[in-house]
């Protein structure tokens, strides 16, 4: 599913890692550890091909990443970055947003499976007609990782999911995303209730520079 | 026709008097924007001093080849100054926003003298070279506003543009909201001003043709045709330009490169 050979990657000067490998099977959950500031976010970007310099060859679903690849890889990833500062009003927006894009337009999910997918994340479904500013950052955190799991992509890869959220909450959370057996997971974070349940763990503190 | 009335050089110099207001208020705030206001009086005087020497000359040849080299220096003065006012860089803009002027400026004259006004003589000096001035003139706001909001709004909100991309829009699904706001917030003013105009305020080239001697009834004509040329020439030219230049401006991941935007912005 990923495959990622002896990445080095430098800015200015400064090594982030250096021949770092990591091979995800079809199915695994895998969680990206590390202390903040080595780098989680920078791997997760370098796999959406938003920072695309670096030493060594990455793979994702058997295809190199690349200018020719790139459109086909990221139409099968569901994607959930650390901090969503978006313009929309509504917590409908958030859901609904992925799927205007074409190629997600046919699963748009009915609105009894957002609902149900509300409530598996303690999410009340009279939240989805509430406005950003009336709801807190971590049901925000959450309704984000709902409309992920709602685009069903072979790939979910979730940047500190749970940052914002208390011990009780980030257990539900990990169980129910984990549940997901055909997807594959890719989650940073330094949180144990994570590193404890996934079938993988790469440390990148290992990797750095100071490795 | 009647003649407008001359200003003799020194009523002129009492004219400059009104400067002193500005620059009184400019001082006693503390705005630092003196000297800036100075030397933007001197370069108007210098330049407007060039260009009615230069008018003379082409209202005397009114040669088609004279007035349209006229026409594409003012296209490309007009490409620079947008560049530069919108804190864009030149090697990504200048080019794109030349071509997209051109083409712009073309249909909106072509339609307006050839069609609308239906000259005997397309390139007389006396229609093609103020009428263009005043349309390139007034596009010049919506351009700097509209292009500085799309790319400084994709700039700062990164996050935004790639979790699109990321969940699987194409790069036109993924610009598309940030075309949205900018195109909102670079027409909602031009907007305004066509829905006020004539009541709050009375347009510079309404105005010239009355002091000129034309009756209201033509003056007003003309200024319809223009704020619809404008908003006609304008929008065109934003569009075309952000379509052209995102061809240089995004990598072949649709990335944004990084030296797009000028640092300075608030300086």
């Amino acid at each position: 599913m990923i495959s990622v050979k002896n990445l080095t990657v430098q800015f200015d000067g400064k090594v982030l890692y250096r021949n770092f490998s990591m091979n995800v099977e079809k199915g695994e959950k895998v969680t990206l550890a590390g202390e903040s500031g080595v780098g989680k976010t920078t791997f997760i970007h370098l796999l959406l091909g938003f920072l695309p310099v670096y030493d060594g060859e990455i793979y994702i679903f058997s295809k190199q990443l690349n200018p020719k690849n790139i459109q086909y890889i990221r139409s099968n990833i569901a994607y959930i970055p650390q901090e969503l500062y978006f313009p929309f009003n509504s917590v409908e927006e958030i859901i609904y947003t992925p799927f205007r894009f074409k190629r997600n337009r046919d699963a748009a999910p009915t609105l009894e499976q957002i609902k149900e997918t509300l409530i598996e994340f303690n999410l009340e479904k009279d939240i989805l007609k509430k406005n950003l500013d009336e709801i807190s950052g971590g049901q925000k955190q959450r309704i984000a990782i709902v409309s992920g799991l709602l685009l069903n992509k072979p790939l979910l890869i979730l940047d500190e999911p749970t940052s914002a959220l208390d011990t009780n909450t980030i257990n539900k959370v990990v169980s129910r995303v984990l549940k997901q057996n055909k997807q594959t997971v890719l989650s940073t974070s330094h949180n144990q209730n994570w590193t404890d349940h996934s079938d993988k763990i790469y440390n990148l503190d290992q990797h750095g520079a100071n490795a | 026709m009647e003649q407008t009335l001359d200003i003799n050089y020194i009523n002129l110099f009492l004219g400059y008097l009104l400067v002193l207001i500005p620059v009184i208020i400019f001082y006693h705030y503390k705005t630092g924007l003196i000297k800036d206001s100075l030397i933007a009086v001197l370069r108007m005087t210098i330049q407007l001093t060039l260009v009615g020497l230069y008018l003379e000359v082409l209202f005397e040849y009114n040669n088609a080849w004279i007035n349209s080299l006229w026409w594409i220096i003012m296209v490309i003065i007009a490409a620079f100054t947008i560049t530069k006012r919108a804190y864009l860089t030149r090697r990504f803009f200048v080019i794109p926003l030349a071509i997209s002027l051109v083409i712009s400026l073309a249909i909106v004259d072509a339609y307006f003298l050839g069609i609308v006004i239906d000259l005997d003589y397309f390139f007389d000096a006396r229609y093609f070279i103020p009428i263009s001035g005043i349309i390139l003139g007034n596009c010049l706001k919506t351009n700097i506003l509209g292009l500085n909001t799309f790319y400084k709004t994709i700039h700062q909100e990164k996050v935004r543009y790639r979790y699109y991309l990321a969940n699987g829009a194409t790069q036109a699904e993924a610009l598309a909201p940030f075309m949205r706001e900018a195109l909102k917030t670079a027409f909602n003013p031009l907007i305004a001003t066509i829905t006020v105009v004539g009541l709050i305020s009375l347009p510079g080239m309404m105005t010239g043709q009355i002091l000129g001697g034309s009756s209201p009834q033509v003056a007003i004509k003309y200024q319809i045709m223009l704020m619809i040329s404008l908003f006609a020439s304008t929008l065109i030219s934003v569009v075309l330009t952000i379509i052209i230049a995102n061809r240089l401006v995004f990598d072949d991941y649709g990335n944004m490169k990084e030296n797009v935007m000028k640092k300075n912005q608030n300086s």
